[in-house]
């Protein structure tokens, strides 16, 4: 059996996705991404030891990759006049924050695989636990994910979601915060009846005790911060949306990502390239290097 | 009507946050999405705080075995 990589947020759906793809792989290592906008959010450990408590002490690697100096780099190019030739071109769509964590969590898991396979480890496969939600986010268009895809092929990888056909859970409602049970899981039946969620899922195999978790104290125990979107998510809904039909919105996004994963190729490839040379180094990697979280 | 009335104004708010963040470097724009997100945020906290605190002021499930009892973070 081969190893594998799996972008893990300690969430519900990537949890669901490690359970799932721990039967496939004789290692799973479980790659956590933070940035100074997650700086202060701690680290996933609790799904992992739930995780290995069920499927094994030694089925999963856990480590944490800071993908800081990537974003920046993506964000705003190699120099200002890129940034300005960008500005023109794209305008406010620079402006895609969350797409450019992901890319950056991508280009990251493409070098840890590299990593990994110089220490002789099979690296087939990299997972992420991406479901049909949020799919305003860049990271979560199929036409961009079909780019990542491309990215990873190109790397001998093979990238999927093992949990992207599971269903989604109702949206909470405001007041469903407040009706709750005794430990702060949702009380509204409908929350819970999903037939195929990956809370249902995680609940099953005794990982999680309810299949709703959302909005708990242990959800918020359990995840690590996500990235500020809150920008992105006003000039999707308060701006693009008022000026241009959606798919002129993905369009445009795909042409600006298209433009940064061929960015993140490069900066692959010439890693890559010194990485494998035996001269020293002539600038600090911007790759930091793997922590080990637990 | 209130849509109507709501929509120039969320568009300018929004622009001119855009137009901001386009032109700061990277960790200022951080900052700047942060403090929005506060913002935003900020009745939803406050709210959850009021759950939690009329949660506790009630008895009710309190002989039921906490799932996560596990966890000793999780007691609460």
């Amino acid at each position: 059996m081969s190893e594998c990589i799996l972008l893990f947020s300690g969430g519900t759906d990537s949890t669901a996705a490690a359970a799932i793809v721990a039967r496939q792989h004789s290692v799973v290592h479980l790659i956590t991404c933070w940035e100074m906008g997650t700086r202060s959010s701690p680290m996933p450990t609790e799904n992992v030891r739930r995780l290995r408590q069920k499927l094994g002490e030694s089925k999963f690697t856990h480590v944490s990759l800071n993908t800081d100096a990537l974003i920046r780099r993506l964000s705003y190019t190699e120099s200002w006049r890129g940034y300005l030739r960008s500005l023109l071109r794209h305008g406010l769509f620079n402006l895609a924050t969350p797409g450019m964590s992901s890319l950056s969590w991508h280009l990251a898991a493409i070098h840890h695989a590299h990593a990994l396979r110089a220490q002789g480890k099979g690296i087939t496969h990299v997972y992420d636990g991406m479901t049909r939600e949020l799919l305003h986010l860049p990271g979560h268009m199929s036409s961009i994910r079909q780019l990542f895809k491309t990215l990873y092929a190109h790397h001998e990888l093979e990238f999927s979601s093992p949990v992207i056909d599971f269903d989604v859970p109702p949206d909470q409602r405001f007041t469903d915060r407040l009706i709750v049970d005794r430990h702060g899981f949702a009380a509204r039946p409908e929350l819970t009846q999903t037939t195929r969620s990956t809370g249902r899922l995680l609940q099953e195999l005794g990982i999680f005790p309810h299949a709703n978790v959302k909005g708990s104290l242990f959800d918020h125990r359990m995840q690590h911060d996500c990235y500020p979107f809150v920008l992105y998510n006003m000039l999707c809904f308060w701006w693009w949306s008022k000026l241009m039909p959606w798919s002129k919105v993905e369009e445009k996004l795909c042409r600006l990502f298209a433009e940064r994963v061929e960015d993140g190729r490069q900066i692959l490839q010439s890693e890559i390239a010194s990485s494998n040379s035996t001269a020293a180094p002539s600038a600090p990697s911007i790759f930091a290097a793997a922590q080990p979280v637990s | 009507m209130i849509e109507i009335l709501l929509t120039p104004f969320r568009m300018l708010i929004t622009l001119s946050l855009g137009l901001t963040a386009l032109v700061l470097p990277y960790r200022l724009r951080l900052e700047l999405l942060q403090l929005i997100a506060a913002i935003v945020h900020l009745p939803f906290k406050a709210f959850g705080r009021l759950a939690r605190y009329l949660l506790s002021q009630t008895a009710s499930g309190a002989d039921e075995a906490n799932p996560y009892s596990q966890n000793p973070k999780d007691q609460s």
